[in-house]
């Protein structure tokens, strides 16, 4: 089954890595290939293939941007907008829900569901640890986490 | 793609591990894939021990943040499941279990947290868990349950 919400991440020397090589997702990049070059990282999406929705984390400037086809609105960067002074750091992760049920017994991979983690998170001047983090689903729902 | 995910049940005294697992009844037999209304566990005993980890296949770079509880569905009075992870493997037993001691959590703040796994193919920690049914119990069938197993991948 084709993934609907694959990663694109682009570097600071022009270069882009796709989660895939093909439309048919048969050649993937592991995500270990962006930790990997995380300070070259400049932007790091998420696209949605069945409904051309943009998720976009600018690390250089520490903004959130949601892109939506036919539509100029662009959110929730007015909430999350940083400081360009600031390290920026990638958040991005999976998180999957495995169900089973049963009465007298118990049944293995009844439903699973999957929501997507994006954002940054960076040091303030006091030592803490600031997250910005958007929470997707493949129907494009968005939660500011 | 995103990791592919497998019940995996180890039973017997050295270790036979079936992955995957169609279910995960509890029963009166050391054994995968038991159907009902074979293997009943009666009021007064407890099944033998489950012994469940989840394999995770595929192209991941980590998975973590594994947690597990009973999501849904009320036990009847006298009937209880015991649970415990990460422990190390041993012969599922029929007597009251030495590893699974604890009342399987019901809210994912308190969940338990089996051990992640390592580089693709690879298991998480184990999730032990006993249905144990006082004689007090009532006779028929106990209600729907649902347990969640939760992780984070990239």
């Amino acid at each position: 089954m084709k993934l609907v919400l694959v990663w694109l991440a682009m570097f600071r020397d022009g270069t882009l890595l796709h989660q895939f090589d093909d439309e048919g997702q048969t050649r993937e990049h592991r995500f270990q290939e962006v930790l990997d070059r995380q300070d070259m990282l400049r932007t790091f999406c998420l696209l949605n293939l069945q409904t051309g929705t943009v998720y976009h984390v600018d690390l250089e400037h520490g903004r959130i941007r949601v892109s939506r086809p036919c539509s100029r609105v662009t959110e929730p960067e007015a909430e999350v907008e940083g400081d360009p002074s600031r390290r920026y750091r990638l958040i991005y992760f999976r998180r999957v829900t495995q169900r089973m049920t049963g009465d007298r017994y118990i049944k293995c991979a009844e439903g699973s569901s999957t929501s997507n983690f994006l954002g940054f998170q960076y040091t303030a001047p006091d030592g803490s640890t600031v997250r910005r983090l958007l929470q997707i689903t493949a129907d494009d729902e968005v939660y500011l986490t | 793609m995103p990791a592919t995910f497998e019940w995996a049940e180890s039973n017997g005294a050295a270790e036979t591990v079936t992955v995957p697992v169609a279910n995960a009844n509890f029963g009166n037999v050391d054994a995968p894939n038991l159907t009902t209304p074979n293997n009943r566990v009666v009021a007064g005993q407890n099944s033998y021990e489950k012994w469940l980890c989840g394999r995770f296949s595929g192209t991941y770079t980590a998975i973590s943040n594994l947690k597990c509880w009973k999501s849904g569905g009320v036990l009847p009075a006298n009937v209880s499941i015991k649970a415990a992870v990460n422990a190390p493997y041993s012969t599922p037993v029929s007597t009251p279990s030495a590893v699974a001691t604890a009342d399987i959590p019901t809210a994912e703040a308190s969940a338990l947290v089996p051990a992640s796994p390592g580089a693709s193919p690879s298991f998480s920690g184990y999730i032990a868990m006993q249905l144990q049914i006082g004689a007090a119990a009532s006779p028929g069938a106990i209600p729907t349950q649902t347990y969640t197993l939760k992780y984070d991948e990239v």
